[in-house]
């Protein structure tokens, strides 16, 4: 009786470290998906490439698809 | 003796009657403490060892569409220490370590931090504040200085964990987010606050050694049922950009506030909201939700609607002539005057909007509606210009739109509605109203949320809500739609104009407490531009309206928010692709063929002796050379001519080599 008491405390108390780790991890892991949000906004990577001479473009890409009527 | 004998007994008896009293006193006391008070000390018994611990649920998170985070709850530390628990040695040899350390991370300079702590050691101080609202990857640097990371009993550190609302993208669309605490219940947060909180749960703990607390039973009593999550329409990219380029033109014209808002124009989803006013020391914040909120006069915004109405009801055609004069006008007593120094003369109706012609608009509303002008404003109404659109967010501002009778009417009440005055509308009502237009007459509800989640399971999806299938005829959305593109092509918005995307649109620029005495010193403005992009096939509709930009700056729509939605239309015109189709056959392939070829086996062949690149095209020869770890410097392009490093001779990796390419 006494022993399995204790086993059932150790458990219980096993489970309250394991939760708290949960919210640490969810912690990181919100900081990170925010950090990485912020790191792929336009502006942010604007900002940083500016100094290299890099501005966004004024004209769209341009997608060319190569087709070969022969084979086809 | 027999004497002594009875003495005796007599003691005897009263030992044992005193023993007996006791004995009953025992019991009395079990019998008081087990039944008479047993219920209240059973209760406290409980009440210390066992306690009904509630299981908050968690919150639910706020979405963009494309599933970035917009607001989300998550822990947030404040970091104390009692430096008196510290042992004097481990103290003495680590705390400058410490204070550096501390200043690295929080500012300040590190003798500061070292002062701050000693001197708290020395007063017995055993709660100094560190720092407050560190974020978890914060929480364990700090955790890891030295001294700190002793832990509680030996380094003194203490940490107390709060759970707060973030928003991942700072001060970005905060306003449209909005929150729900004791400030109240604004935005998105305050709209939705049933479906984010979730419901509590609770169940009963005993207690453990170390003030911790185990559950008594397997589950929970009552299980927490967690908020769902909502799926917002906000593009975080367009929001971004939005919000850059208000705060931009904010900044340059000095301006006191402003608000653009970008919606999808078949589906009314709002794809970014961004509202800036200044604050006191001059930086501009998302202090109110102004799109939703705030109820002004439209200035020329509104002449769209008044061409609509006057079309729709066939009383005018575009192309009828209307005499604006040389830009003064008199009627009912009033002088109505236009931009243009000397008028614009005998003119289109369609080219009155292009140059947004106050007296034109006064002179066809009031020629073709005086006698009777509840047609023209029961035709508004029927458009739905004097309703609220409904939008989920608190404190959406009411539209005013007088009729004959009422107290804001009067003789000039028509003319000045012609051109956007003696009425009010919030600027997402507008945006409203231009995007039906852009939508072919389609009037959609704008909406900010998409879905309500939790998991993968959708508790609620929002679909497109059509106001009215047809706000007006085919017809005049067809003439609409020219005029609004000849306005950015040839009209009031032709700085706007680019020859690589289209948009159309409608400048305003609006007087503001044009009836305060001071006015004509202390001119105030409200610019504003409606409209939608690419013109022929509209694929978003924006407006942007700035109020009280710096006069002596600049004050018109065209140069204060016009380039706001400009920006935003290069933006989505330039993240498309333009595709062309090209049939392999029709060209010659082998120059590009021999080159590759050649890139191929250079790669292979070459790796300490260097090639010789003369006649290689400058791009191949770059990434090979970059390939073998050289430094390389190329000037000009196209093919090389000429290289500082002889071929056949042998380099080594980090070797600086120039080339020449023409």
């Amino acid at each position: 009786m006494i022993t399995s008491g204790h086993r059932f405390d150790k458990k219980a108390m096993q489970l309250i470290d394991l939760n708290k780790k949960n919210k640490e991890m969810r912690a990181l892991f919100i900081a990170t998906r925010s950090e990485s949000v912020k790191l792929k906004l336009e502006t942010t990577i604007r900002n940083r490439v500016e100094k290299r001479g890099l501005f966004p473009t004024e004209t769209p890409p341009y997608e060319i698809i190569v087709t070969n009527k022969e084979k086809n | 003796m027999s004497v002594e004998k009875k003495h005796i007994i007599n003691r005897l008896y009263i030992v044992a009657i005193l023993l007996l009293l006791l004995f009953l006193g025992v019991v009395y006391k079990v019998f008081q403490i087990q039944y008479i008070k047993g219920d209240q000390y059973r209760k406290l018994s409980e009440e210390l060892t066992v306690k009904t611990d509630t299981i908050p649920a968690s919150r639910g998170s706020v979405f963009s569409e494309n599933g970035s985070l917009l607001a989300t709850s998550m822990p947030q530390y404040e970091i104390r220490m009692d430096p008196y628990a510290v042992d004097k040695k481990v103290f003495q040899e680590n705390v400058h370590k410490l204070a550096k350390k501390l200043a690295g991370m929080l500012g300040g300079s590190s003798q500061k931090w070292e002062n701050k702590i000693r001197k708290a050691r020395r007063d017995k101080n055993r709660y100094i504040l560190i720092a407050r609202g560190l974020d978890y990857k914060q929480y364990l640097q700090i955790k890891s200085f030295p001294i700190f990371k002793l832990g509680v009993y030996k380094g003194g550190f203490i940490d107390k964990q709060t759970t707060v609302r973030a928003h991942p993208l700072g001060k970005i669309a905060e306003r449209t987010i909005g929150y729900d605490d004791h400030r109240g219940a604004s935005g998105i947060e305050g709209a939705f606050r049933e479906d984010l909180k979730g419901r509590s749960g609770w169940r009963l703990m005993q207690k453990l050694p170390k003030g911790r607390w185990k559950p008594i039973n397997d589950g929970n009593e009552k299980e927490p049922v967690d908020g769902k999550d909502i799926i917002t329409t906000i593009n975080v990219n367009i929001q971004d950009i939005a919000h850059h380029s208000l705060l931009r033109q904010l900044e340059k014209y000095q301006a006191d506030h402003g608000c653009a808002v970008v919606m999808e124009t078949k589906t009314g989803e709002i794809k970014a909201i961004t509202n800036l006013g200044r604050g006191k020391n001059g930086k501009y914040y998302e202090r109110r939700n102004y799109a939703v909120w705030e109820s002004a006069e439209p200035g020329s915004a509104f002449k769209v609607m008044a061409m609509a109405t006057a079309l729709d009801l066939a009383v005018v055609d575009t192309g009828a002539v209307v005499n604006t004069g040389k830009g003064r006008y008199r009627i009912h007593g009033r002088t109505i005057t236009d931009s243009h120094h000397g008028g614009y003369g005998e003119i289109s109706f369609a080219r009155v909007l292009e140059v947004s012609s106050n007296i034109g608009f006064a002179k066809v509303i009031e020629e073709n509606f005086g006698k009777n002008p509840s047609t023209f404003i029961d035709k508004l109404k029927q458009m739905h210009l004097d309703m609220k659109i409904g939008v989920p967010i608190k404190g959406e501002g009411t539209p005013v739109i007088p009729k004959p009778g009422d107290k804001l009417w009067s003789k000039n009440a028509l003319p000045s509605i012609a051109y956007g005055y003696n009425l009010k509308m919030t600027p997402l009502q507008i945006l409203t109203f231009y995007n039906a237009i852009a939508n072919n007459g389609v009037m959609v509800k704008p909406r900010f949320i998409k879905e309500i989640r939790s998991g993968d399971k959708v508790f609620e999806k929002f679909d497109v809500e059509v106001i009215d299938s047809e706000v007006c005829s085919e017809e005049t959305v067809k003439k609409l739609k020219v005029v609004l593109e000849n306005v950015v092509k040839r009209g009031t918005g032709e700085r706007l104009y680019s020859p690589t995307f289209s948009m159309a649109g409608k400048t305003g620029t609006a007087r503001k407490e044009y009836w305060k005495p001071d006015w004509s010193e202390n001119k105030k403005y409200i610019s504003s531009f409606t409209g939608y992009f690419p013109a022929d096939n509209p694929k978003y509709s924006c407006i942007v309206v700035i109020h009280e930009p710096k006069v002596g700056k600049g004050y018109y729509g065209a140069d204060v928010a016009g380039p706001v939605l400009k920006d935003m239309a290069q933006k989505i015109y330039t993240s498309n692709y333009i595709t062309s189709e090209v049939d392999s056959d029709n060209f010659d392939n082998t120059v590009i063929e021999e080159s590759f070829g050649k890139y191929v086996k250079y790669g292979q062949k070459y790796e300490t002796i260097m090639p010789n690149l003369v006649g290689i095209p400058a791009m191949d020869a770059i990434s090979l050379l970059e390939n073998m770890g050289l430094n390389v410097q190329c000037k000009g392009n196209g093919r090389i001519v000429g290289q500082s490093i002889e071929s056949g001779v042998r380099v080594k990796p980090k070797n600086n080599i120039i080339l020449r390419a023409i």
